[in-house]
C-alpha cells in the first residue's frame, strides 16, 4: 500500500476542524427523524464561536482543578488524534504500543473532568462523576479485548497498522469477526461519548446525565475547551470504528480519504437514527451490558483465531 | 577490583556503623527528646546517603559484584541488591525527613523509641537485600520483622493498633516459619521435596509481597502506623517478597512459576483495587492499592516467565522487565501518597475519608501533589506508572501474538484484567482526591489553617520529583540496568539466551517523549486560556447545583456515594454490610445508611480457619485438668512411646555388623545440605 503523508496530514486537519460538525449531524439527524427542521448543521460552531467570546464565572467552592481540567482534558485528546491512520495511511507518529497510549490518554481526560467535576462540590456533578467513572471502568475492558482483536488480526502493535491492514478477504469468519469487533466499538463509542442509549445528554433533568451533569459548572471558554473536546471525541471514536471496516487495499488513498470522511458523517448519521429510536438503558443494566460486550468482543478473537488456523 | 571491593566494604559498614549507632543512640538518649530526634533523624538520612552511593553503582553495574564477609556473615552487593536497595534508601531518607514533621507534638520518650526502630528497620531492609546464604537472609527478615512490628505498634494506646499489630506480627512469623522450611527442604537431596520447598517458599514470601489471601495483614498494619513507616512498609518493604523469590526460590520451571504468578498477580490485582474501592479510610485505601499493584508487578513477572519457557524473548523481556519497573514506580509514587495522607492526618485528625472534604484550600501544594500521584498510580500518561503498565501490556500482546492457543487465552484476559484494573484504580483514586481535598469541609474545623508543614512537603515533594526524573530516565535504565539485575536471579540467569534490551526500549522513549509532548501542550493551553480570560470579568459565584443557591457541605458526595455503585455492583458493601434506618413518614426526620466493606480474604478464609483452630482448642482443652499427677503420667506416656518409636525404627541398623557407625554416618549425611 502506497504511502502519501499528505491524506493523514489533511485527515488530521480535516478532523480538527470539521469535529463540532459531528454534533450537528446527529442533531440534524434526530430532528429530521422527528420531523423538526432542527438547527443548523453548523449550531455547535455558533456556540464555540459565542462561548468563546463570553466571560467566565466560578463556583467559589472550587480550589483549582476546575481551572486546569478543560485544558487538561483538551491537550490529551489532541495528543490521542495523532495515532489514528486517518484515510489509512501509517500516522507519523505511530510507534509499537501506541494503542495503549491512545486507551490511557481518553483516560486521562476523563480523570481530569471528573476531578474538576468533583472541584465544585455540587451533588449533582458528583452523581455525574460517580456513574462516569463507573462506566468508564468497566468499558475499558471491552475497549481493550478489541484492541486484542485488531493486534490479532493485523499481527502488529500499532494503532496505525492494526486500523489500515488490508482484509485476508477469502476468511468469512475473519470477516464476521471485523464487523463483530466494530460493532463493539461502536458501543464502546457510545459509553465513552455518553450518548443515547447509554446517556442522554438532553434531557432536562440534570438527575440523569452523566457527561453533561459533570459540567454544569462551567461556562465561557472552558466550555468552549469542553465541548470542542467532546466533539473531537467523538470524531475520534467515530473515525476509529470507521477505519476498523475499512479495508486499508480498497482503493488508492484519495478515495480512501473521501470514504473516510464520508464514513465518519455516516456514522453521525447513524448515532442520530439510534437515539431518535431508542430510549435510554437504565443505569443498573449498563454494567451487565459492558461486560457482555467485553465477552463478545473476546468471541470476536476467538472467531479470528479459528478463522485463521491459531497463532503457531 | 581491588579499591572497588575496599570501597565497597567500607561503605558497607559505614552505612551499618551509622545506623546501628544512630539507633542507639537515639534510644540512650530518649529521656531528651530534642537530641533523640536530631540524632536519629540524621543518622538515618547519612545512613540512606551513603547507601545510596553504594547501592546506585552496583544497581547500575560501574563496579562489578561484590561478596564480603562481614560480623562473620556473608554479604554480596549485586546489581539484583543494589536495584532493591534503592527504592529502600530513598524511601528512608523521605520517610526519614517527613517524620521529622510528622512527629511534632509527640513529646516525652517517644521520639527516641521511635528513631530506634526506625533505623533499625532501615538496616534490616537493607541487610535482606545484601544477604548472600539462608543464614543472613532468614536472619535480617526477621530482625525485619520485628522491627517494624514495633514501629506498627507506635501508637499501641489505641486498641485498633495493638489489633494490627498483632496480625502483622503473626504475618511476619508466619513467613518465616515457611521460609525455613523452603530452606530446610532446598537443602534435601530427595527430588520428591523440591515442589513443597517451592511452595514454602511462595507462601513465606508471598505474605511479605501481599499475595491476593495471604495480604490481610496489609490493610491492618498499614493504617496503624505513622505515615512515613507506612510509606516505608508499603513502597519498600512490600518489594522484598519480590526480591526473595528472585534471589531464594528454589530453582523451578519458569512455565510453572509463570502460570502460578499470572493467576496470582491477576486475582491480586483485580481484589486489590475492588476492595480500596470500598474503603473509607484513606491509609487502608492506599493498603489495598498496593495490593493492586503488587499484582500488576506479579502479572508482569509471571508474563515475563510464561515467556522464558515458549522461548518468546520479547514477551520475556518486556514482561519480567516491566515488572521489575513496576516495583520501582510504584516505590515512588505509593511512597508519596502516604506522606501526603501523614500531612492529611496531622491537619484533620482522623483517616476515615467521608468525614473530609475542602483541604485543598488549607493545603494547596499537597492536594496537587496528591492528586498527580494519584493519576499517575492509576497508570495515566504522564505518570512513570504507565510506562511500566505499557511493558506489560506489550508482553500480553506478545503472547496473544506469537504464542499457542493457551498462552493467547491467558495473555488476552490478562490485558483485559489489567485495563480494568486501570479503570477500578482511576476510579478509587478520583474518590481518594475528590473526597479528601476538594468539595466543601464536610466537617467543620475546629482551629485555624496552617500553613502546611515545610518539613512534611519537602520529602513528599522529593519523591515526586524522583517519579517525574524516573519518566525521563526510564529508557535509559532499560536497556542499562534492568537485563544486568535479572541476570542476577538465578531464576532467570540460568536461561540458554541472555535477554537483550532491544525489545520495548523504542516504545519507551516514545511514550517519554509523549508524555513531555502532554505536559508542554497542557502548559501551552493553560497559557492561551490565561490570555484570553485576562481580558475578560472573572467573576466567582456559589455552586450552581441547578439552580438551589443553598447548597451545604452535608450535600456533596462523600467518597462512599462515588464508589457506591461500583462497590454494590461488585456485592461488597450489600446484605449484612449495609445497615439503614430508612426514611418515615411524609416529613421524615432523620435517616442513616451505615456501609461495611469486608475482605473477602478475611471472611472465606481467615475467620473460618480461625474459628476450626479456636473449637479444636476447645476440645483439647479437656485434658488441661490442673493435676500435677496427671501432667507427670502424660511425659512418662509420651516418654515412653518415643523410646517405643525410636527402639522400632533403629532396628534395622541394629541388625547391620556396626549399628553407630551408619547411624552418624546418617546424622552427617542429613545435616550436610543444611549448611550454606
Amino acid at each position: 500500500m502506497p504511502q502519501n503523508p499528505f491524506f493523514w496530514w489533511a485527515g488530521l486537519i480535516t478532523a480538527l476542524l470539521l469535529a463540532p460538525l459531528l454534533p450537528g449531524v446527529i442533531n440534524k439527524t434526530k430532528a429530521c427523524f422527528v420531523g423538526r427542521q432542527g438547527p443548523s448543521l453548523l449550531q455547535p460552531y455558533y456556540n464555540l464561536h459565542k462561548l468563546f467570546r463570553k466571560d467566565c464565572i466560578r463556583s467559589s467552592t472550587s480550589c483549582g482543578p476546575l481551572a486546569w481540567a478543560p485544558g487538561l482534558e483538551l491537550s490529551a485528546l489532541l495528543l490521542a488524534l495523532l495515532f489514528l491512520p486517518y484515510a489509512n495511511q501509517l500516522s507519523p507518529f505511530a510507534f509499537t504500543g501506541d494503542a495503549f497510549l491512545f486507551a490511557y490518554l481518553l483516560g486521562l481526560g476523563r480523570f481530569a473532568l471528573v476531578i474538576g467535576a468533583m472541584d465544585t462540590g455540587s451533588s449533582f456533578e458528583g452523581m455525574g462523576a460517580s456513574r462516569e467513572v463507573q462506566f468508564a471502568a468497566l468499558t475499558e475492558g471491552a475497549f481493550f479485548a478489541v484492541i486484542g482483536f485488531l493486534a490479532f488480526a493485523s499481527r502488529s502493535l500499532n494503532l496505525s497498522e492494526m486500523l489500515s491492514c488490508p482484509l485476508p478477504a477469502n476468511v468469512p469468519t475473519v470477516i464476521a469477526a471485523v464487523i463483530l469487533a466494530a460493532g463493539i466499538a461502536f458501543i464502546v463509542m457510545l459509553v465513552e461519548n455518553s450518548r443515547v442509549p447509554f446517556d442522554d445528554p438532553e434531557t432536562h433533568l440534570e438527575l440523569t446525565m452523566i457527561h453533561e451533569a459533570m459540567i454544569l459548572d462551567y461556562s465561557g471558554p472552558d466550555l468552549g475547551f469542553i465541548l470542542y473536546s467532546a466533539a473531537l471525541k467523538l470524531w475520534l471514536m467515530t473515525a476509529l470504528v470507521v477505519l476498523m471496516l475499512l479495508p486499508g487495499d480498497l482503493a488508492s488513498a484519495p478515495v480512501l480519504f473521501i470514504l473516510h470522511l464520508l464514513g465518519v458523517l455516516l456514522g453521525g448519521i447513524v448515532i442520530g437514527a439510534v437515539e431518535a429510536v431508542s430510549a435510554r438503558f437504565r443505569f443498573l443494566k449498563l454494567p451487565q451490558f459492558l461486560l457482555g460486550a467485553l465477552c463478545t468482543a473476546l468471541i470476536a478473537l476467538a472467531l479470528t483465531v479459528i478463522g485463521t488456523g491459531g497463532g503457531r | 577490583m581491588l579499591l572497588s571491593a575496599l570501597s565497597c566494604f567500607i561503605l558497607f559498614a559505614a552505612v551499618l556503623f551509622l545506623l546501628f549507632f544512630g539507633a542507639v543512640w537515639s534510644w540512650f538518649s530518649r529521656r531528651r527528646p530534642e537530641r533523640a530526634k536530631w540524632l536519629g533523624a540524621l543518622s538515618a538520612m547519612l545512613g540512606c546517603c551513603a547507601g545510596t552511593v553504594l547501592a546506585l553503582p552496583a544497581a547500575a553495574q560501574w563496579v562489578p559484584a561484590q561478596h564480603f564477609a562481614f560480623l562473620g556473615l556473608h554479604w554480596q552487593i549485586d546489581a539484583l541488591a543494589g536495584f532493591f536497595m534503592l527504592p529502600v534508601l530513598l524511601l528512608g531518607l523521605a520517610a526519614a525527613g517527613h517524620s521529622l514533621g510528622y512527629l511534632q507534638g509527640h513529646g516525652g520518650q517517644r521520639q527516641g523509641t521511635y528513631w530506634f526502630f526506625f533505623n533499625l528497620t532501615l538496616l534490616a531492609m537493607l541487610l535482606v537485600c545484601a544477604a548472600a546464604t539462608y543464614i543472613e537472609l532468614l536472619l535480617a527478615w526477621e530482625l525485619m520483622g520485628v522491627m517494624s512490628f514495633a514501629l506498627v505498634a507506635f501508637s499501641f494506646q489505641e486498641q485498633e493498633t495493638r489489633h494490627a499489630a498483632w496480625v502483622y506480627l503473626l504475618a511476619c512469623h508466619a513467613g518465616a516459619v515457611f521460609l525455613i522450611l523452603m530452606f530446610v527442604l532446598a537443602g534435601n537431596p530427595n527430588p520428591g521435596y523440591a515442589g513443597t520447598a517451592v511452595a514454602c517458599g511462595l507462601l513465606g514470601f508471598g505474605l511479605k509481597a501481599g499475595f491476593p489471601i495471604l495480604h490481610v495483614w496489609l490493610p491492618e498494619a498499614h493504617p496503624a502506623a505513622p505515615a512515613p513507616v507506612s510509606a516505608i512498609m508499603s513502597a519498600a518493604m512490600l518489594n522484598l517478597g519480590i526480591y526473595g523469590i528472585l534471589r531464594f526460590l528454589p530453582p523451578v520451571s519458569p512455565g510453572l512459576l509463570g502460570w502460578l504468578l499470572l493467576g496470582l498477580g491477576l486475582s491480586g490485582a483485580l481484589l486489590g483495587i475492588v476492595l480500596a474501592l470500598a474503603q473509607v479510610n484513606l491509609k487502608r485505601l492506599l493498603a489495598y492499592s498496593s495490593i493492586e499493584n503488587m499484582g500488576i508487578a506479579f502479572l508482569g513477572l509471571g508474563l515475563g516467565f510464561l515467556g522464558l519457557s515458549q522461548q518468546n524473548a520479547a514477551m520475556a523481556v518486556c514482561g519480567l522487565g516491566g515488572g521489575l519497573l513496576h516495583l520501582w514506580n510504584h516505590a515512588l509514587l505509593k511512597g508519596t501518597l502516604f506522606l501526603l495522607a501523614g500531612a492529611v492526618f496531622k491537619s484533620t485528625g482522623t483517616l476515615i475519608i467521608d468525614k473530609m472534604g475542602g483541604l485543598g484550600k488549607d493545603l494547596p501544594v499537597s492536594k496537587n501533589l496528591f492528586i498527580a500521584n494519584a493519576a499517575a498510580l492509576s497508570g495515566l500518561p504522564p505518570g512513570n506508572a504507565f510506562l511500566s503498565e505499557i511493558m506489560i501490556y506489550l508482553a500480553a500482546f506478545q503472547g496473544v501474538l506469537s504464542g499457542n492457543h493457551v498462552i493467547l487465552a491467558a495473555a488476552i484476559i490478562a490485558a483485559v484484567g489489567l485495563a480494568l484494573s486501570g479503570g477500578l484504580a482511576a476510579a478509587a483514586f478520583c474518590k481518594a482526591s475528590a473526597a479528601v481535598f476538594l468539595g466543601a469541609a464536610r466537617n467543620p474545623r475546629n482551629h485555624e489553617p496552617h500553613p502546611e508543614c515545610r518539613l512534611m512537603l519537602g520529602p513528599e515533594l522529593f519523591l515526586s520529583l524522583l517519579a517525574l526524573a524516573s519518566v525521563i530516565f526510564a529508557p535509559w535504565l532499560w536497556e542499562n540496568i534492568l537485563p544486568g539485575v535479572l541476570q542476577q536471579s538465578p531464576l532467570i540467569g540460568g536461561g540458554s539466551w541472555p535477554l537483550s534490551a532491544e525489545h520495548g526500549s523504542q516504545t519507551l522513549s516514545a511514550v517519554r517523549n509523549f508524555s513531555f509532548a502532554i505536559i508542554a501542550l497542557i502548559a501551552v493551553l493553560g497559557f492561551l486560556r490565561h490570555r484570553q480570560l485576562r481580558r475578560k470579568v472573572l467573576d466567582t459565584g456559589c455552586t450552581w447545583d441547578c439552580g438551589y443557591a443553598l447548597p451545604t457541605a452535608r450535600m456533596q458526595y462523600t467518597g462512599t456515594a462515588f464508589t457506591q455503585p461500583l462497590s454494590d455492583y461488585f456485592r461488597l458493601t450489600l446484605g449484612r454490610h449495609r445497615s439503614t434506618v430508612p426514611v418515615q413518614g411524609y416529613f421524615p426526620q432523620e435517616a442513616a445508611v451505615h456501609i461495611t466493606a469486608s475482605d473477602p480474604g478475611d471472611r472465606l478464609v481467615w475467620h473460618p480457619l480461625s474459628r476450626f483452630t479456636a473449637r479444636i482448642a476447645d476440645k483439647t482443652r479437656r485434658i488441661q485438668s490442673g493435676y500435677l499427677h496427671l501432667y507427670i503420667l502424660m511425659i512418662l506416656i509420651a516418654l515412653i512411646a518415643m523410646l517405643i518409636y525410636a527402639v522400632a525404627s533403629s532396628l534395622p541398623p541394629a541388625a547391620a555388623p556396626e549399628p553407630a557407625l551408619p547411624a552418624a554416618g546418617q546424622l552427617h549425611q542429613n545435616a550436610a545440605p543444611l549448611q550454606p
